[in-house]
């Protein structure tokens, strides 16, 4: 049957075939230390790669044609294609892989996809990390429907699912609020809901449609099916990088370009995607308790090498298991083929894979062990991720959230404290960016000590043999759509990950210094002058109790100076905002300076351009505040576009503070400045809340000492707030009903 | 090349219905036994042996093969032994020809002893006919399958009678045949159609038997209870048969079967033979005897607090235990319960059981 369906297909090519774009790739490294090594779309789950969860789900939607786009490691992506399945003779659909190292989201692969012109008609626009049962072609038909009907416009119909808030596998950076116009599906309105409390919709909604409806209890399947337009639209449009800037650059441009996006909501049938360690875990719990029929690990994850059997309440278990006398497989439990599991041991809520050796009375609870895992005997461990070839020597506990990367070793006889994140090797360049250590005080020598000194720890910390080095999340700040998303640690409730912060900086001044870095890389700026500043490092300023310039963010004096000659030619040449920040962005890519560094310095430039107007120096002189306040009034809203979301205010806060450390007279100050630009509504009290709260310094360090001080000097301010906040949350809360 | 080209397309089919299998887009199980035996036959037609030895070895692991795509599926698992079996009488027939065959085979089914060893035959002979009589004997299988409903259907005007009332469960090909029949041959009878949830097959059954201008009824599962005391016989289809004469059918139709022995009430199986299986519901190495299918008929994915809280079971089949049963309808004619173990003895042979 299969000879002929495929030439039947090849008739019909020209007229009538679905196409499918699977972006192999995430842009983004939300599970840290796992995926340099490999991509994320071939990361098990339940023992199989996630892509081919997402081939299966393309298969059964009846795709022929798919496009596999891969960018980081994407040699392993096609490798794995090449062998799979989908490449051999009965495959109902051909799979061509493209490979583009330049791409950074995916807007780029879009728009390479558009240059290559190979899309001929409505396509489905997917991850490559998909787990869905769902009949996509149905979509498709709704979509082509509309198309063709009534709906000329339609460019995009998305795919959400009805999961409740709080729902194990919504995730969190994906919680978003939309507005349906009731009846047809047309998406309306469209806010990630992840940064703000209060919701805002337009009022021109309200009045333009009688029938809306508003949807908070949805989730995002990252299934879209498309009009042949869209890549087009992403090349016409370049800043678009992600699916959520297109969806928002559709809605707001409307008006002009026409372009609607329609929603389909299913409800019976099952869609996800997995984005991060929460969802890898809910996702691979669906599996288990078989959300995802037929793609359950009995029937799909069985072929002619392994088989396996479902038993009584979801135990899976491959048929060359070998379980010993007293071992006991609970409740939602895989284990792979070849996988030994000990006498005494009790396995719970785990999926293990295959060849993996579990020693006597280990007690294993909600945790992922991948291929050729060794726990060996008496070890517990909850909630933790084992990649495969990982080592666990006798009696280590390891408790939640920790991550052992490939072929990571610990033990024996020690306890790996909750969320910890281990590579087998040193995390080093070619993986994140280096620069970020160079920040304090080290020299290359230095960090190549500091390396050492890190092994050396390591072994202390993590047992005689081990070999385990610390993973620190590089923390991406010119990264896609979130801002600040407030990512629990994956297994830990949020009170839980306040005390792992605590207990960790408690434990390890190492820990701490990692952190440091992270912190720091946050603000980074670009490094210039490094060693002329060597001499003053070790200064500290005793009126401040601690090394100002250590801690500061780099700036290109020569920008600043020329941000402030811009701000002031526009002030007397009344130059229109618009026009002034096509200036300042001119400005940001003469000089090279990231965007960070602009939104860093544009609170005190504003202050500084009041000193200079008046011709006085800087000082606490009330005409100078009231000079600044004008200002910051005045270009409240070139503020506004610029310090958008909680991780822009946050910096523009810590802008506004390294100001003022560096001019003693203005310290007692900072809280007007802070209320200027919070009446000017550029800072949400939110915003200002986080900052003042904002606790990930290690004691000690620099940040966490300026980080006191600025505290101390916003303290009045930051009180009436909480004092004026809590008088208006009555209100707020009868708003919000 | 050409020889290259028919195995990779052999290779594709299986891989192609083993899919199926897999994602249950099968059509009904008449459907899975004509591919299964058409899957056999091109196996068969595409073997290289010298010996029927090397034929039973070749088709038992491919058979095995398409057996894992679904080991649920018994219907794959019956149609492999049918051929096994039909493998093993061509070769007897052809080594011996004519002399006692009909009369011998019988005596050695009914004989406790196992068959094979009876003559100490080991299958090693080579005979050149033998693959041309398999096909021809297999396809006569295929023709026999093929006319199971209808020959069921045609026995419905002995067991329906005048102004009955009937209860049936879920749909069942066979069943609604076999009604449909015997409207048609003009008896007026009620039919009360349960509806079959979580997976709701009874809707689509009673609207086919109303088109057929049958007095049907559609009632949910919970009022099959109070009804049965007003019902005449309770006739139901069944996914397949064990070798105890148990059956492995929709859930809901132990509760059924129960309810009808409570009652007094006649239970009528309709069922081709080819389902009939030579396994129990309880032999260990029977992979699964069950299968169970997503939680989402059951219970709303949506609801966050509930999901984490329980485990759902949403299992496809029931056992009913043969003693529930009173009698079986077959393309063979009806038989007792008790007799199911003869038809086994007849339609496989012992060796085979074991894949």
């Amino acid at each position: 049957m299969a000879p002929k369906g495929k030439s039947r297909n090849e008739d019909l090519v020209q007229e009538d075939i679905l196409q499918a774009v699977v972006i192999a790739d995430s842009f983004n490294v939300r599970f840290g230390p796992i995926t340099y090594k490999k991509p994320r779309t071939l990361l098990p789950l339940v023992n199989i790669p996630l892509i081919e969860y997402t081939f299966e789900a393309l298969a059964a939607s009846g795709v022929q044609e798919v496009f596999v786009f891969c960018c980081h490691l994407g040699d392993q992506v096609r490798e794995h294609i090449k062998k799979s399945k989908w490449m051999q003779g009965g495959s109902p659909m051909t799979v061509t892989t493209l490979m583009s190292d330049s791409c950074l989201s995916m807007g780029d692969a879009l728009r390479e996809i558009d240059a290559k012109s190979l899309i001929r008609n409505d396509f489905i626009l997917i991850t490559g990390d998909l787990v869905s049962n769902m009949d996509i072609s149905q979509v498709v038909k709704e979509h082509k429907a509309r198309t063709h009907g009534k709906d000329k416009s339609s460019v995009m119909t998305l795919v959400y699912k009805v999961a409740l808030p709080g729902h194990r596998t919504r995730s969190k950076e994906d919680d978003m609020f939309l507005v349906e116009e009731g009846g047809t599906g047309r998406l309306l309105y469209f806010q990630k809901s992840h940064d703000s409390r209060k919701i805002k919709i337009p009022m021109d909604i309200m009045l333009e449609h009688d029938d809306i409806i508003s949807h908070n209890d949805l989730m995002d399947c990252h299934i879209s099916v498309c009009s042949p337009v869209v890549p087009t639209l992403f090349t016409d449009n370049f800043d678009y990088q992600t699916r959520d800037d297109f969806v928002k650059g559709i809605l707001v441009n409307e008006e002009i370009m026409g372009n609607k996006i329609h929603l389909s909501i299913i409800r019976d049938k099952y869609a996800a995607r997995v984005s991060n360690m929460h969802t890898y875990d809910a996702i691979s719990k669906d599996v288990i308790t078989r959300w995802t029929y037929p793609l359950v690990p009995d029937l799909f994850g069985s072929n002619q090498s392994e088989r396996i059997k479902y038993g009584r309440h979801n135990v899976y278990c491959s048929e060359d298991v070998t379980l010993s006398r007293g071992c006991e497989l609970c409740q939602d439990v895989v284990v792979g083929s070849g996988t030994e599991i000990g006498s005494g041991s009790v396995v719970s809520g785990c999926v293990v894979g295959r060849n993996c050796k579990i020693g006597e009375n280990v007690i294993l609870r909600n945790s992922y062990l991948w291929d050729n895992v060794t726990v060996e005997d008496n070890c517990e461990i909850d909630t933790a991720l084992l990649c495969s070839g990982v080592k666990v020597l006798n009696n280590v506990i390891i408790k939640k959230g920790v991550i052992l990367a490939w072929e990571v070793v610990v033990g024996p006889d020690v306890t790996v404290p909750q969320g910890t994140q281990l590579m087998s090797e040193p995390q080093s360049d070619g993986f994140d960016d280096t620069e970020s250590f160079g920040e304090d005080d080290m020299t290359t020598d230095n960090k190549i000590s500091n390396g050492k000194e890190d092994s050396v720890q390591d072994t202390e910390k993590y047992g005689q043999r081990s070999k385990a080095y610390l993973y620190k999340p590089d923390v991406d700040s010119d990264n896609e759509e979130e801002g600040l998303v407030v990512d629990v640690t994956w297994g830990l409730s949020a009170s839980d990950s306040e005390d792992h912060l605590s207990d960790n900086s408690e434990e390890d001044d190492d820990d701490s210094r990692k952190e440091q870095d992270v912190e720091s890389d946050l603000e980074e700026g670009e490094p210039v002058d490094l060693e002329s500043d060597d001499e003053d490092e070790d200064v500290v300023d005793s009126s401040l109790g601690f090394n100002p310039k250590a801690c500061m963010m780099e700036r290109n004096s020569a920008f600043y100076q020329e941000l402030l000659d811009t701000f002031l030619r526009a002030n007397s040449d009344k130059i229109s905002d618009d026009n002034l920040i096509l200036e300042i962005n001119s400005l940001k890519h003469a000089y090279t300076v990231p965007i960070d560094q602009v939104i860093h310095s544009l609170p005190s430039t504003l202050i500084e351009m009041a000193a200079q107007e008046l011709k006085i120096p800087i000082s606490a002189e009330p005409q100078l505040l009231a000079a600044a306040k004008k200002n910051i009034e005045q270009y409240s809203s070139l503020l506004c576009y610029y310090i958008k979301n909680n991780e822009t205010k946050l910096i523009a806060i810590n802008g506004l503070g390294d100001f003022v450390i560096k001019h003693k007279d203005l310290q007692p100050r900072l809280p007007q400045f802070l209320n200027f630009l919070y009446d000017a509504d550029v800072l949400s009290e939110q915003a200002l809340f986080g900052w003042f709260e904002s606790s990930n310094f290690s004691p000690g360090s620099n940040e966490a000492l300026r980080h006191s001080f600025l505290k101390r000097l916003a303290q009045p301010f930051i009180k009436w707030l909480r004092e004026a906040e809590e008088e208006s949350s009555d209100d707020d809360d009868e708003e919000e009903d | 090349m050409p020889d290259g080209d028919k195995t990779n397309d052999l290779k594709e089919r299986i891989a192609l219905f083993v899919d199926e299998l897999k994602k249950g887009s099968t059509n009904g199980s008449c459907d899975i036994a004509i591919k299964t035996i058409n899957l056999l036959i091109r196996i068969i037609s595409q073997a290289k042996f010298t010996s029927a030895r090397d034929l039973l070895k070749h088709v038992r692991t491919e058979g095995k093969n398409i057996q894992a795509g679904d080991p649920s599926e018994n219907i794959v698992g019956n149609m492999v032994r049918r051929v096994l079996k039909i493998i093993r009488e061509e070769y007897r027939m052809l080594l011996s020809p004519a002399d006692e065959s009909n009369l011998s085979s019988d005596m050695q089914s009914l004989s406790i002893s196992d068959a094979g060893d009876e003559d100490g035959d080991d299958y090693s002979k080579s005979l050149p006919n033998l693959k041309a009589s398999v096909i021809e004997a297999v396809t006569e299988l295929k023709t026999e399958i093929e006319g199971c409903v209808e020959n069921i259907a045609a026995l419905a005007p002995s067991y329906i009678h005048k102004n009955d009332i009937i209860l049936t469960i879920g749909r069942s090909r066979t069943v609604e045949a076999f009604l449909k029949n015997a409207a048609f041959k003009g008896i007026q009878f009620q039919v009360l159609v349960s509806e079959g949830a979580p997976f709701y097959q009874g809707h689509e059954m009673a609207k086919n038997l109303a088109m057929a201008k049958i007095n049907t009824t559609l009632i949910t599962e919970c009022q099959i209870g109070t009804i049965m005391p007003r019902v005449n016989k309770v006739i139901i289809g069944t996914h397949s048969f064990m070798a105890n004469g148990g059956l492995k059918a929709a859930t809901g139709a132990n509760i059924t079967a129960v309810l009808a022995k409570e009652h007094n009430k006649h239970v009528i199986v309709c069922s081709s033979l080819y389902k009939l299986s030579p396994l129990f519901h309880t032999t260990p190495k029977h992979a699964s005897f069950n299968k169970f299918a997503s939680p989402a008929e059951l219970l709303d994915y949506e609801d966050a607090e509930l999901l984490s809280k329980v485990e759902v079971i949403a299992p496809i089949f029931d056992y009913v235990p043969p003693e529930l049963i009173s009698m079986v309808v077959s393309n063979n004619g009806a038989q007792s319960v008790s007799y199911v173990y003869r038809l086994v003895k007849d339609f496989y042979h012992p060796d085979d059981v074991e894949l």
